[in-house]
């Protein structure tokens, strides 16, 4: 059995670029906090990403912050066997509107910097991410 | 009377997390609270009749239903663990992403357990 016979079609599980049609500035904004990004846990960086253009595609303001091990999503040149790059869902969350945040000091404390990074992420530091925290309604962790 | 979401997105067979989140589900709910679980990423081995809900998860899940507690599931990542509907827990409802954004919006909280 499959996801798709046992959900409404409204209720997808994975998301269609094509419904996210821009976010309302009036609506309040989700953080989603990811904490693993590595392939072994590759499931939760994924869902994570995913529930994030589900938010975009009702028209909320989204943004995605990595800190710990999930920094890594964001490196580029990823070529994992049998994988979608994680890097890539972060550049597809970009192109839709939502924005892409990496902790500073979780980055340098694993030797990376920002030109390793993907282009259009932010970095910032732990201050900032609080500061994104109370700017947003909800916060959700993965 | 609030409306409080738990997000779990850890399985069962880790520490003590799923239990947490259902005791602290379980709780606000006796305090008279809405509560909603969504059971997300390894969240989804819980409700699994043969592999998850044991000892005390299978109590505090079907005390949980009792009480009111709507409990759904992600399906997607419920076949990614072979964990669809026949081997799930009655009153559990197989789900996608947008009951949760959907939950998100008419919630006055939001708790995940990771």
């Amino acid at each position: 059995m499959k996801a798709e016979e046992v959900c409404e079609p409204e209720d997808a599980c994975t998301i269609d670029p094509s419904s996210i049609k821009g976010t309302d500035e009036e609506l309040g904004g989700i953080l989603i906090v990811v904490l693993k990004g590595t392939y072994l846990t590759w499931d939760h960086a994924d869902s994570a990403v995913e529930f994030g253009k589900a938010v975009m595609a009702v028209g909320r303001r989204t943004s995605i912050c990595l800190r710990g091990d999930a920094v890594l999503m964001a490196k580029a040149g990823q070529d994992p066997d049998g994988h979608i790059p994680l890097c890539e869902k972060l550049l597809e969350v970009i192109d839709f509107g939502g924005r892409v945040l990496v902790s500073m000091e979780s980055l340098e404390s694993r030797g990376l910097d920002v030109d390793d990074l993907v282009d259009g992420v932010e970095v910032l530091g732990e201050g900032r991410i609080y500061s994104e925290v109370v700017s947003h309604d909800r916060v959700l962790t993965f | 009377m609030s409306t409080l979401v738990i997000v779990l997105n850890s399985s069962p067979f880790s520490m003590g997390t799923a239990e947490t989140a259902l005791e602290v589900a379980l709780t606000a709910r006796e305090q008279g609270h809405e509560v909603r679980l969504y059971l997300y990423v390894d969240g989804t081995w819980l409700p699994h009749v043969k592999k998850g809900v044991k000892g005390p998860f299978k109590d505090l899940l079907e005390r949980s239903l009792e009480n009111g507690v709507e409990v759904v599931s992600c399906a997607r990542c419920a076949e990614m663990r072979e964990t669809l509907s026949d081997d799930i827990m009655d009153g559990v409802e197989l789900v996608g992403l947008f009951t949760l954004t959907d939950w998100l919006e008419r919630s006055d909280g939001v708790l995940t357990f990771r």
